[in-house]
């Protein structure tokens, strides 16, 4: 049954707070007439109201443009819940903690990179581990787990792996305050030990991309970008470790919402009060989760480097590869946010969305902080990725968060049938986007139409200045797990 | 579970053993929880499940208790093939019906 939604501004649509006796907050949708169809078809808008069942969710359960169904919250979501009387769920941050992408930039123009992708694809698929059960370089010890739990993106470059500059343009520096080793299980650091600097399978990429258009000159200097430069996409997160992390929270927390009486529509929301035992050891264990995360596409970044570094016989510094920021796309974290008129500290579950925070925000790097944060939101392999600039708007609007891709328009089940692996990698290369794969058969799940138009759900996002559009991106060479 | 995963499960032979205990208040969060040690054991130990034996499955005061006894072989890349990933085996819509015919179960993958 379609969910009935009110027009309440531009790219805005309400689920007001009727449609379920349950819910505390209404629901608000960021999109426009071009998905609506296909919203109501997806089961999202549900979920979307199913979330603000959640207790202390403060404002409104938020929908990015590019919100699509997922187990409980949906993948597109955004829930700010008040840290004195509201709650944390582990399903709202979802099983790959922070799951994320980072960019790299270059001086390389795709003039110099096209004649030469597959040499380059070559280099990137040996070096960095991809695919099912793949395993690392690096194997660590329970110890060493720890320390990386603690340090996140700094282990990594402690050890060599990377530059201190690259720390300041991650989210959080690269390591969020308050993971507690403890609260991970061995069973967690048994599924990490071999998997630090490995890319996964599903979604996650590296891809090698070139500058299509400039949207905002002034925002795309301050990033750093220009016309037909090739930049670097690295998409991965948390790996078993995180996946183990969120499958034994959400079990305590099943017995939690008994212990505290929490009533829920759905049993993949299920959560514990934000200070309470339960919940101060999942947000301990997640933040160590997410700094593994930080710390493994921190790895990554080394041996691309290398790889690019060996193709062109130019080193990384010569090649201006500096990293121009690493977004969370799935996580919890406590921000202070205006609401009505106050200051209140929250915690801002962002599952499947990214932080968007605006110019002058004091957690925006000092280099981004006159244009606002990076936000990075990549497409499809077929068509095109978006570089965002946080605004204020999104600081009043969405609690400072964008959407983090096209988001997903087709079943897994359901691409399969239309094109096969193979077929796609011939079409996508008569394209000019050379594509490798660990697992070919697994490329059709993530065949352009499976997704919605990037540039829609860009132009969304924009409209409703959630993020202003930055650059445009055109892949050129892509490698999936 | 490894028919998602692409295996053939048919190519494998049971050359070793893994034991799987679970504990859950319910038969479906027992179902998730036996799955997803499943998976554990795919990722720490490339646990590929060709044969289950041996399951004991009791009523507790909590709910129930699984001991399964599993034969199978290790994940090898170049024999078995690349596999997709399954993240994690959700609770989201996992149900467990008995009918007069037997059990109905379903389980949702995040891959």
């Amino acid at each position: 049954m379609a969910v009935k939604l009110k027009k309440t501004g531009t790219c805005k649509y309400t689920i007001p707070k009727e449609h379920n006796p349950g819910m505390r907050v209404p629901g608000v949708v960021y999109t426009d007439e071009r998905l609506l169809d296909d919203l109501q078809e997806d089961g999202c808008l549900e979920q979307v109201a199913n979330v603000a069942h959640l207790p202390g969710i403060v404002g409104a359960s938020l929908a990015m443009p590019d919100i699509h169904m997922g187990y409980g919250f949906a993948i597109g979501g955004v829930a700010a819940t008040d840290v004195a009387t509201g709650v944390i769920s582990p399903g709202g941050v979802g099983y790959d903690i922070n799951c994320g992408v980072r960019l790299i930039t270059s001086t390389l123009d795709e003039s110099d990179v096209r004649p030469r992708i597959d040499e380059l694809l070559g280099a990137l698929f040996s070096s960095i581990p991809v695919g099912t059960g793949s395993k690392g370089k690096v194997k660590l010890s329970t110890a060493e787990l720890r320390e990386v739990a603690q340090k996140g993106a700094g282990w990594a470059v402690s050890k060599g792996y990377g530059v201190k500059q690259d720390l300041i343009c991650c989210e959080e520096a690269g390591a969020m305050d308050g993971a507690d080793p403890d609260s991970v299980s061995s069973k967690a650091y048994a599924r990490g030990e071999k998997q630090i600097g490995t890319l996964g399978a599903g979604n996650h990429f590296i891809e090698v991309a070139v500058v299509d258009a400039i949207c905002d000159e002034e925002c795309a200097r301050a990033f750093g970008l220009r016309t037909k430069q090739v930049v670097f996409w690295i998409h991965s997160g948390s790996r078993g470790l995180g996946h183990q992390v969120c499958t034994e929270y959400i079990k305590l927390m099943i017995e939690a919402v008994k212990k505290y009486n929490i009533s829920l529509p759905d049993r993949q929301l299920v959560c514990a009060p934000v200070r309470s035992p339960e919940g101060e050891r999942y947000y301990g264990a997640m933040a160590a989760a997410a700094n593994f995360a930080w710390a493994n596409r921190q790895v990554m970044t080394h041996w691309l480097r290398e790889a690019v570094s060996r193709t062109f016989h130019t080193s990384a510094d010569q090649l201006g590869m500096h990293l121009l920021y690493d977004v969370a796309h799935n996580i919890a974290k406590i921000e202070t946010h205006t609401v009505d008129g106050q200051n209140r500290a929250l915690c801002v579950h962002r599952k499947g969305a990214t932080r968007s925070f605006g110019p002058g925000h004091p957690l925006v790097p000092d280099k981004y902080r006159r244009v606002g944060q990076p936000v990075l939101v990549p497409g499809d392999m077929g068509r095109s990725s978006y570089i965002m600039a946080g605004t204020e708007q999104a600081m009043r609007e969405s609690f400072g968060s964008c959407c983090h891709g096209a988001g997903r328009l087709m079943s897994r089940s359901s691409a399969k049938k239309s094109i096969s692996g193979r077929e796609l990698q011939k079409q996508l290369a008569a394209q000019g986007t050379k594509v490798r794969a660990g697992h070919i058969g697994s490329l059709a799940e993530e065949a352009p139409e499976v997704y919605k138009d990037i540039d829609i759900v860009a132009d969304i996002a924009h409209q409703a200045g959630l993020g202003k559009k930055v650059a445009r991106l055109v892949p050129i060479g892509v490698i999936k797990g | 579970m490894y028919q998602v995963m692409g295996c053939d499960i048919s190519s494998t032979q049971p050359k070793e053993q893994w034991v799987i205990n679970a504990e859950a208040e319910s038969l479906d969060v027992l179902l998730v929880d036996f799955l997803n040690e499943a998976l554990f054991l795919f990722g720490t130990k490339g646990m590929l499940a060709h044969t289950l034996m041996h399951i004991q499955l009791r009523h507790t005061e909590s709910g129930y208790s699984l001991i399964a006894t599993i034969f199978g072989e290790t994940y090898c890349v170049h024999h078995h093939g690349a596999l997709k990933e399954i993240k994690a085996v959700t609770f989201h819509q996992a149900e467990v019906i008995e009918h007069e015919s037997g059990v109905r179960a379903q389980v949702i993958f995040d891959l």
